[in-house]
C-alpha cells in the first residue's frame, strides 16, 4: 500500500531529528525515495531549521565558566569544605611564622577579628620556608607570592591559581617574640561562583 | 551524583541554551551558575526519575524563563530583552551581521516567543523527544505535535529565503 503523503510529511520533523526509528524509519525512506513532493518538503524543511540555527551560532564558553568549582570537592557550595580547610588552621599558621621568621616582617595594621594561640607554634617555627615549598600538607600546595612574603597554599592544587587559595600572612609584631597572622580563604576572588564565600580568621602565634 | 563530571560534561550546553534564550552573556553566564548552584542544593531531592542532565536542563530552563519574566512581566520575554540590551552586550554570531542573517531574523519574528524557546530547546542534541518532554513537563505526544507546528511555522516563514540557505 502506497503511503499517504500527508501521513509522511507530519512526520518529517520528527524524521530530521532523528526520532524515528526501526520500521517507521524504513517506511519513510521506502516512500521518500519514489516521491518527490515529499523529498522537496523535507529539504525545505532542512534548510529552514538551517537557517534558524545559523542564528545561534555556538559561542566559546566564557572564561568564568571555564574552571569546574566542583573540582575541588562535592561540597563546594555548602560551604563544609571551608571547615574542613580551617582545620588547617595551626599548620598554616607555624608554616606562616617560619616563613615569616625567615623573611623581613611586614608591616600591616590590620586587626585580628578573631584569635586563638597555636601553642605548637615555636616547635614549628622550626620548620623552614624551604620545608613549606618542597613539602607542603597533604591536599596543598605551596607557592611563594609577594617576594616570599606570604605563603600562598594552594587547596586545590589541580585547578591551578584560578581556583580557592588559602593565603597565610604574618602581618605584624604582637609583642614577646609572638606574631599575629592572618588567614583569609577566598573562594570566590576572581568571580568563579555563584555566590561570594570568603571567610577571614586571625590567630596569634606565639613562638 | 557526581557533580563535577555533570559540570563537565553540561556547563557548555547549558550555556548555549541561556545563551539563546537570554540572549545575553552576562545573563546566560549567571543561569548556568545559578543552575549548578540550585541543582547542587537541591541534589537530595532528585530522584532518578529523569536523566540528571535532563534535571539540570530543565532547572536551566525554568530559571531562564523566570529571567526573561521579571526583565519582562508581560512575558513576550527574549524579544523585549533583545531591544532593551545594548549591542555590546550581545554576542553577534555571523548571520546576525550578514544580509541573510538580518533578512532571516526579521522573517522569525513571526515566531511567537514559546515557538522560538522550543526551537532553542531542539537545538540541544543531547536532548531526546522524551528528554525535551521531562524538560516542559508534558506528554511526548502533545510535545510531538507541539515541534511538528513549530517547525511548519518555520518553514512557512522562511519560505521566501530557503533557496539561499544551503
Amino acid at each position: 500500500m502506497k503511503e499517504s503523503c500527508p501521513d509522511i510529511k507530519e512526520e518529517l520533523p520528527a524524521l530530521l531529528d532523528g526520532e524515528i526509528k526501526g520500521a517507521n524509519l524504513l517506511r519513510m525512506i521506502d516512500h521518500l525515495a519514489v516521491c518527490a513532493d515529499c523529498r522537496l518538503e523535507a529539504e525545505n524543511h532542512r534548510r529552514a531549521w538551517e537557517g534558524f540555527k545559523s542564528l545561534y551560532h555556538k559561542e566559546p564558553l566564557p572564561l568564568r565558566l571555564r574552571v569546574n568549582p566542583f573540582s575541588v570537592r562535592e561540597s563546594f557550595f555548602d560551604l563544609a569544605w571551608v571547615g574542613r580547610a580551617l582545620a588547617w588552621t595551626p599548620a598554616l599558621a607555624a608554616m606562616a611564622l617560619s616563613a615569616y621568621l625567615s623573611v623581613s616582617p611586614v608591616d600591616d595594621a590590620g586587626s585580628p577579628n578573631d584569635a586563638e594561640r597555636i601553642p605548637a607554634a615555636g616547635r614549628m617555627a622550626a620548620l623552614n620556608w624551604d620545608k613549606l615549598l618542597n613539602s607542603p600538607p597533604r591536599g596543598l600546595r605551596a607557592a611563594p607570592v609577594a617576594g616570599g612574603r606570604q605563603a600562598r597554599l594552594l587547596a586545590a592544587p589541580r585547578l591551578g591559581s584560578n581556583q580557592p587559595t588559602l593565603s597565610v600572612m604574618p602581618v605584624r609584631d604582637a609583642g614577646a617574640g609572638g606574631f599575629k597572622a592572618r588567614l583569609r580563604l577566598d573562594a570566590n576572588e576572581r568571580g568563579l561562583l555563584p555566590q561570594p564565600v570568603e571567610e577571614s580568621k586571625s590567630m596569634e602565634v606565639k613562638s | 551524583m557526581d557533580f563535577e563530571t555533570l559540570y563537565q560534561d553540561y556547563s557548555g550546553p547549558i550555556y548555549q541554551l541561556a545563551l539563546r534564550l537570554l540572549r545575553n552573556q552576562e545573563a546566560a553566564i549567571d543561569a548556568v551558575q545559578e543552575t549548578f548552584a540550585k541543582a547542587f542544593a537541591a541534589r537530595q531531592d532528585f530522584r532518578g526519575q529523569a536523566k540528571p542532565s535532563t534535571w539540570l536542563f530543565r532547572i536551566a530552563y525554568n530559571l531562564c524563563l523566570s529571567k526573561l519574566r521579571e526583565k519582562d512581566p508581560g512575558a513576550r520575554g527574549a524579544e523585549i530583552l533583545e531591544q532593551s540590551d545594548s549591542a555590546e552586550s550581545r554576542p553577534e554570531p555571523a548571520a546576525e551581521r550578514s544580509e541573510l542573517g538580518s533578512a532571516l531574523r526579521v522573517a522569525l519574528e513571526g515566531l511567537e516567543e514559546e515557538e522560538r524557546r522550543l526551537l532553542c530547546l531542539l537545538m540541544e542534541e543531547n536532548l531526546s523527544y522524551d528528554d525535551l518532554a521531562s524538560v516542559l513537563r508534558c506528554s511526548p505526544e502533545a510535545l510531538r505535535m507541539r515541534i511538528c507546528r513549530a517547525r511548519k511555522k518555520l518553514k512557512t516563514l522562511l519560505e521566501p529565503l530557503l533557496e539561499k540557505i544551503r
